[in-house]
């Protein structure tokens, strides 16, 4: 009778959707499954004392240097540092009486990081997608193989202009104010 | 007018957080004083996130408001020290005197506002 006391789930968030995540992850931790690693789509949780845990994720990827002074920030305010992937930085805390405690308190701070992640995805999209669009029209391999190939990298390409979009339009909303967060 | 203070105009107005980070540091304080500093002025009113701060205080320095003030070492762990420099300190005077004013000036423009409401 060994009680799994570990577990792995698969999850897709879009990046201006971490509220949801975050949401997640602490009706998870309500039911006793305590994020351990978070590795992109794929969430360990171990197994522990059901608990009313917030979570908060940042963007940010603090230099080696600037590491320490990061890390000691959040600490010092109460956060425990779960894990982080791909500069997306996982934090949580005990979630007290009062709303919930924030890690970005004015719109200028979430405006700057939803720029930071749309910065990357805006390189990201001009290095690898731009030269792709571009090679449309040339000559291209036949066979089922390289259709599925260049379908699902239109996909992928809708989806990445559709992120791009949406992350604007977030940014703006915060802007204009209609959004806390 | 002096170079220092043309410079410092330019800085102007400050964000609610950025003004409270700054007048923490007339000072010396590391960024946890920072944040706790900022609650006890604000009365609890106003709270300031690590994320939020740890966003800011690049800019500052690139602003050159603030600059480093040595290590300060608490429960072992090294953490930096902020200060202001003489282009935040003046930036703090400035914003202040501004602040003033727009209070001064609404305070004249609310109390006709309230007379109007007793007629």
């Amino acid at each position: 009778m060994s009680e799994k006391n570990t577990k792995t789930v698969i999850r897709i968030f879009w990046a201006w959707n971490h509220g949801k995540e975050e949401r997640w992850l602490s009706r998870m931790a309500r039911d006793g499954w305590h994020l351990a690693a978070p590795r992109g789509i794929y969430y360990r949780f171990e197994k522990g004392t059901p608990a009313d845990v917030v979570y908060r994720l940042d963007y940010q990827n603090p230099k080696k240097a600037d590491r320490k002074e990061y890390l000691n920030l959040f600490g010092d305010a109460g956060w425990d540092h779960v894990g982080e992937f791909a500069n997306w930085q996982y934090f949580r805390t005990a979630a007290g009486d009062g709303p919930s405690p924030e890690i970005h308190t004015d719109p200028e701070s979430r405006m700057a990081m939803y720029r930071r992640v749309l910065g990357l995805l805006t390189v990201i999209f001009i290095a690898v997608w731009v030269p792709a669009i571009t090679s449309i029209g040339r000559p291209q391999p036949s066979g089922t193989f390289w259709v599925i190939v260049r379908l699902s990298q239109g996909i992928l390409m809708i989806l990445w202009i559709y992120a791009i979009i949406r992350l604007g339009l977030r940014i703006r909303e915060i802007r204009q104010g209609r959004t806390g967060r | 007018m002096s170079e220092l203070e043309d410079q410092a105009r330019n800085a102007l107005p400050l964000t609610e957080a950025t003004y409270y980070v700054l007048i923490s540091l007339v000072e010396p304080r590391h960024g946890y004083g920072i944040m706790q500093n900022v609650t006890a002025l604000s009365e609890n009113k106003v709270r300031i996130g690590p994320g939020t701060l740890y966003g800011a205080l690049p800019n500052l320095f690139k602003q050159g408001l603030i600059e480093r003030a040595g290590e300060q070492e608490t429960e072992g762990e090294r953490r930096k020290v902020y200060a202001l420099t003489k282009l935040g300190r003046s930036v703090v005077l400035l914003e202040c005197e501004r602040l003033e004013t727009l209070a001064r000036i609404g305070r004249q423009a609310a109390e006709k506002l309230r007379e109007e409401r007793k007629e």
